[in-house]
């Protein structure tokens, strides 16, 4: 059989159209229509628990505020009262920040790790790689589509449940912005996990090629990684502390001395560890800091007259902190090293389609 | 002006060679049909025609020296890849869309009149059609694009007659509109005769046979001679194929057509089916035309 070749009619002017941004997103959408759906419901059920929960403790807090409570010891009635109704509130608020802190787990295994997975297993690549967009442009685009989409959810969830919901919590000492839950929950650091975690599912299905495999090896290197990053941030912040001399009554209160105590501080700072200092400034050990406290506490005037008997005596109280100000440079940081760590994966997750 | 140029093609899948040394020089405006038993690499050479694949030695280019899988090579290929696969839960105007938003050259309004004369519905599942319709659905969407080179790989497989003749119709008239050339692999021998116009024969990753249908015929005859003149036919002609009986043989050799036969030999014009057959049978068997035939004779 001959075919006469002739040349190809000219393509109308109607017919060639260039790509936009509007028809990526809406190619985005019409793929992943389930995923985004169900993180938009997930986005809503987190967001409208937070706002009803935040109105919840108003009320409570608002009393507690308003009783001076801040500025006054705990067994300050009603101070104390209205501490442990807070207290009580702070087990829905712990339980929030787990939610949190799986969410880019979450994105990673169910967004990112079916990406190109599923094309993979599908055969599905064959189609898309082959259209005149291309494997990289159109993995690219995708990713980028839905790297807004979580960037703008999780910015406002991190926003609302760390300024706002927080706060009480914050105040009464309860929780701490700089703890390990809650410093990898801020809008920032959210942001920043959830892209890494859908750049982690991405290249890790490219890598296995396969959904369900992708998803588990996703859900694990994330996990690993956020209980990494809890495990080692307490570590992180002893590095480039201050330190204050403290005579406060309430000073006392920081358990082991020279034990590299952690916990809340005032205005914002993070406590890292407390140490005595003798008449001569020397550094006390542990053993003799503790008796020393053992005979300050002996003398009459509970803690004010233990204060009075350290001042009375030459000691000092010291307190290694971070100050609030730091909280923003160690939170670029981690979202410096964790963006760039998803970058690195995007770059692998390129390299690895240019070459299957 | 060349729809593909190959020299010295081989791929490896790590210790496993799926191409060797592929050399083809196929001109434009043809249908070709790749042909070859499971795992001759059929599906390889299509996968570096449209970028899927690349080469682990040698060179490939596509409509005249385009690298394949290059932005200018997608821009005018289509590829309908094997058992048509698309995404299974989206419908089939979401496919539609998809494929116009991946292209910026994609007829949609062409595309949804062609669905409808074949009563698929836009709002169907995809993985809710037949494979016939899937098949349909992919072709159609390849065509939107306005290619100058379609690659098909086995596009007959999983249909009925009707629709392999529906199929192969709408190929054949796209192809007469002009400027297209078509690539095709198939199992189904006895549908090439009547579409290809250019044979590409692949044998244990090797081509085997790569020529004008046409030219290939001519070159080709059936012998039917006494059983007893097979040692002369064999030492006038190589032999592709023998069927002996006690009285009769019938060899098919290659020779031209006007060659003088002894008397009491019978000559027959080969059918497609027969050469195919043959040279499937034997692989050592080869069929190059041009320049191709003499290096492997030189070889």
């Amino acid at each position: 059989m001959t075919t006469l070749t002739t040349p190809r009619p000219r393509i109308s002017p109607g017919l060639s159209h260039p790509r936009s941004i509007g028809r990526e997103i809406q190619t985005t959408w019409i793929q992943h229509r389930a995923a985004l759906l169900s993180f938009a419901f997930i986005f809503a059920a987190i967001v409208s628990a937070i706002i009803v929960c935040q109105i919840y403790t108003h009320g409570s807090y608002a009393s507690y505020v308003n009783h001076g409570c801040v500025a006054r010891p705990i067994n300050h009635v009603p101070c104390g009262d209205l501490d442990n109704t807070l207290q009580n509130m702070n087990d829905v608020f712990t339980g929030l920040l787990i939610v949190l802190g799986v969410f880019p787990i979450l994105v990673g295994a169910f967004v990112g790790a079916p990406l190109l997975a599923n094309e993979f297993e599908s055969g599905t690549f064959r189609f898309t790689w082959t259209q005149e967009m291309g494997r990289t442009r159109y993995f690219l685009t995708t990713f980028a589509v839905l790297a807004v989409f979580f960037t703008v959810i999780t910015f406002v969830i991190g926003i609302l449940f760390g300024n706002w919901y927080a706060h009480p919590f914050e105040v009464t000492g309860a929780d701490s912005h700089w703890q390990g839950g809650l410093f990898d929950t801020t809008g920032w650091m959210l942001v920043a996990w959830s892209l890494f975690a859908l750049a982690c599912g991405s290249f890790l299905g490219v890598i296995t090629k396969r959904t369900v495999a992708a998803i588990a090896a996703t859900a694990f290197v994330v996990s690993a990684l956020l209980g990494a990053a809890y495990e080692v941030l307490p570590r992180l912040l002893k590095l480039w502390t201050l330190s204050t001399s403290k005579i406060l009554a309430s000073g006392l209160n920081y358990g082991s001395l020279n034990g590299g105590q952690l916990e809340a501080g005032l205005n914002g700072r993070w406590v890292v560890g407390a140490y005595l200092t003798g008449p001569k400034g020397q550094v006390l050990n542990s053993a003799s800091a503790n008796n020393i406290f053992d005979r300050a506490l002996s003398s009459n005037g509970g803690s004010v007259g233990a204060a009075r008997w350290l001042s009375n005596h030459h000691y000092t109280l010291w307190t290694t902190y971070q100050p609030s100000g730091h909280f923003w440079i160690f939170q670029s940081v981690e979202v410096v090293v964790v963006l760039g760590l998803a970058a690195l994966l995007i770059r692998g997750t390129v390299r690895r389609i240019g070459r299957s | 002006m060349s729809v593909i140029e190959s020299f010295g093609l081989g791929v490896s899948y790590g210790t496993t060679s799926a191409l060797r040394d592929c050399t083809l020089n196929v001109p434009t405006g043809r249908i070709v049909a790749l042909v070859g038993s499971n795992g001759a690499g059929k599906t390889t050479l299509l996968h570096c025609l449209v970028g899927l694949c690349k080469p682990t030695v040698g060179e490939i280019t596509v409509l005249d020296g385009t690298v394949p899988g290059s932005l200018q090579a997608r821009e005018r290929i289509a590829f309908v890849a094997q058992d048509a696969l698309l995404y299974r839960h989206l419908s089939v105007r979401s496919v539609l869309t998809v494929a116009g938003n991946l292209n910026s050259r994609f007829e949609i309004e062409e595309a949804k009149a062609r669905l409808s004369s074949l009563d698929i519905r836009l709002d169907h599942k995809v993985g809710k059609l037949s494979g016939g319709q899937q098949s349909q659905l992919a072709l159609t969407l390849a065509l939107a694009r306005h290619p100058e080179l379609l690659v098909l790989d086995e596009p007959l497989a999983r249909l009925d007659p009707v629709a392999r003749d529906d199929i192969m119709s709408l190929i054949m008239s796209s192809v007469a509109e002009g400027g297209l050339s078509v690539v095709f692999s198939s199992h189904v021998v006895s549908e090439l005769e009547r579409v290809a116009d250019y044979l590409i024969l692949l044998a244990e990753g090797r081509v085997q046979m790569a020529d004008e249908i046409d030219r290939l015929l001519a070159e080709h005859m059936v012998i039917t001679v006494p059983t007893d003149h097979v040692d002369d036919v064999v030492e006038m002609f190589p032999v592709i194929a023998m069927q002996r009986s006690p009285r009769r043989t019938q060899l098919l050799v290659r020779a031209n057509g006007s060659t003088e036969l002894p008397s009491g030999w019978e000559r027959n014009e080969a059918s497609l089916d027969e050469l195919v057959l043959a040279y499937l049978r034997d692989p050592s068997a080869t069929a190059l035309s041009g320049p191709l035939a003499i290096a492997s004779i030189e070889n």
